[in-house]
């Protein structure tokens, strides 16, 4: 996303970490992968959406209140009605706030969103508001407002390659921040999950919208949740992330997710992309195949360490990825926060800027328009670097919980140790792959 | 739930130790890497130091461009001395052929209140467009060029791209420390 910015003002990158920080956190989430694995728990203590602490019974009812849905569906509707008409009808200048709000406000801005409040896309997503408007006018209940019922083994596929065709438009599409490109893609979008979800009914968009999963998977980690009996409840987001409900396809998201932000970090080193500016593929060509390189060598990563541990265990190898992927989304967690939070925080201002202006005939909206950016962020390099180790870290060690959590109540008990090993060896190296990229790259 | 809540409560202490650790852990190697990642940075800086420092004192400290920029309170010649005084310019010669970019350093490493100097020539028209601190040339086609800036306090430190804004082909990237 290095270059997302290059139609407007921007192109910043975090300087290179220091190499004492990547062996320090190469240590570390070595050290703590050992720690868990040693001295963790023997017995299953995770138990997803069953457990929680109740809140009071007023706050679920007022969640699932129409009232609040509908306010939630109708800023979703406003929000992406402002998006579509400044990439429609504003002027392409380099002050066009439309790759600001699709890449920053929206992409990285519901990493805090869910975060804090769980499925927050969901709730805001135009197309189920539209598709209920459509149900409710044929009559129908908009699950079962399909032609077909969905397939099961469909599963999260669609997702990953939606995320996918997402993480290719964002850093490897040419003239990516040019409202254009952005419409273009919008456009496509929008008809693929209007088709799904008048042929599958809106359970399309449960596993089927990219962002309404990564938005879930994400809501996973956040303290709100709900129980299996319908209450709103406060967890542990440990044991929330347990309640991930796998299927086909679910490593796959986490896998994009890992492999596109190490792609990402790779083009910040100017000899790769030097190197694919010059190839005779066409630099477009290189990224799309350096992209797909990168997804596919952290999912063959994944695949080869839960094969050994269903090997080790003796399992059926076929249900180890989708066992293990919730354990992943802590560490996509980290490598997110470390690339993209000095982005999220210069760009997002430069973005809330732009919004008052759309047409750059000086006009002041939203009242922001007269704003700086506050760049004082950037003054702080060492904060910077220990925050992103200290997010890689901290993602390897939540994420080697929930594996050691989930392994405990799979594996037979005196095979344990045996099928974790691979799974930490592999966290332990996507750890260090992450590292290595902040120190190189 | 009456036992389940004990045991839940028996999670998260010795989650809580391991994230407290962490953190820990953490902060005290983002301590030794400030000291070491700062001695190796001014390194190589701080050859040329001596040479811009020496004069200073028995000149007019104050009338001097390069002290808002430092911001050194007090011109001690003592402290001055260790402080990374502006180094001499940093220069990129880079000529672009065909698309591809020859002569260009991967990163050029700079402080805030150095002289940059980019001499470039392009064989097409095109726009010279240095990141961050917003610097534009336009290179006429085959004609040499040399875009000459001061590193300004703002944007501050950080990686940015210097650029070819037509095919937005990348040039280098300034490594402002």
């Amino acid at each position: 996303m290095n270059e997302l910015v290059a139609h407007g003002i921007g192109g910043r990158q975090d300087l290179p970490i220091p190499l004492e920080l990547v062996i320090a956190g190469a240590a570390a989430a070595l050290v703590y992968s050992f720690v868990v694995l040693a001295l963790a728990w023997r017995d299953s203590r995770f138990d997803g959406d069953a457990g929680g602490l109740a809140l009071p019974p007023w706050v679920t009812s007022a969640v699932d209140s129409p009232a609040l849905q509908w306010i939630l569906r109708v800023v979703g509707l406003l929000l992406v009605g402002y998006t579509a008409m400044v990439a429609y009808v504003a002027p392409d200048f380099a002050t066009n706030p439309a790759a600001g709000l699709v890449y920053v406000v929206f992409w990285l801005g519901l990493i805090p969103a869910s975060l804090l409040l769980g499925p927050v896309w969901t709730a805001l997503n135009p197309v189920r508001t539209i598709h209920l408007l459509l149900a409710r006018a044929t009559g129908a209940a908009p699950e079962s407002a399909g032609l077909r019922s969905l397939p099961a083994w469909l599963g999260y596929w669609p997702a990953a390659a939606g995320l996918l065709a997402f993480a290719w438009l964002e850093l490897v599409a040419p003239d990516r921040a040019t409202t254009p490109v952005i419409r273009a893609f919008f456009t496509a979008y929008l008809g693929v999950h209007l088709v799904g979800v008048v042929v599958f009914g809106s359970r399309w968009l449960d596993r089927g919208d990219a962002f309404e999963v990564f938005s879930r998977l994400l809501g996973r980690l956040s303290p709100l949740g709900r129980r299996t009996d319908g209450r709103i409840v406060v967890r542990n987001p440990l044991a929330n992330l347990d309640g991930t409900s796998a299927g086909p396809g679910l490593a796959a998201v986490v896998c994009v997710l890992l492999g596109s932000t190490a792609y990402d970090s790779l083009t910040g080193s100017p000899r790769f992309v030097r190197w694919y500016q010059a190839s005779p593929l066409g630099a477009t060509a290189a990224g799309t195949l350096g992209l797909l390189t990168a997804v596919a060598l952290i999912l063959a990563a994944y695949a080869l360490a839960t094969g050994l541990a269903g090997r080790a265990t003796g399992l059926q190898w076929r249900s180890m990825p989708g066992a293990f992927a919730h354990a992943l989304v802590p560490i996509a967690l980290g490598y997110l926060v470390a690339h993209y939070l000095t982005l999220f925080v210069l760009e997002g201002q430069r973005t809330m800027i732009a919004v008052s202006d759309p047409f750059s005939d000086g006009s002041d909206w939203f009242g922001t328009a007269g704003y700086g950016v506050d760049q004082s962020v950037a003054n702080h390099p060492t904060l910077i670097a220990s925050s992103q180790v200290g997010a890689i870290v901290l993602g390897h060690v939540l994420g080697a919980i929930s594996a050691h959590d989930r392994s405990v109540r799979l594996f037979p008990r005196d095979r344990v140790v045996a099928g974790q090993l691979p799974l930490m060896a592999l966290m332990v190296a996507y750890t260090v792959t992450g590292l290595l990229l902040l120190f190189a790259a | 739930m009456r036992t389940v809540r004990p045991r839940r409560l028996g999670v998260r202490g010795p989650a809580t130790v391991l994230l407290a650790a962490t953190t820990a852990f953490a902060l005290t190697a983002c301590g030794d890497g400030d000291d070491t990642g700062a001695g190796s940075g001014t390194t190589p800086s701080a050859s040329p130091a001596p040479s811009t420092t020496e004069p200073k004192p028995s000149g007019e400290p104050s009338d001097e461009p390069s002290d808002p920029a430092s911001e050194s309170p007090t011109p001690s010649p003592s402290e001055s001395a260790t402080e990374p005084e502006v180094p001499k310019p940093a220069k990129a010669r880079i000529k672009v052929e065909a698309g591809t970019v020859n002569g260009a350093p991967d990163r050029l490493p700079v402080v805030v209140g150095q002289t940059v100097r980019i001499t470039i020539t392009s064989d097409v028209a095109e726009e010279l467009h240095v990141h961050g601190v917003e610097e534009l040339l336009a290179l006429p086609a085959g004609e040499k060029q040399t875009l000459e800036f001061v590193v300004p306090a703002e944007p501050g430190p950080g990686l940015y791209e210097v650029e070819l804004e037509g095919s937005s082909l990348l040039l280098f990237q300034l490594e402002v420390q």
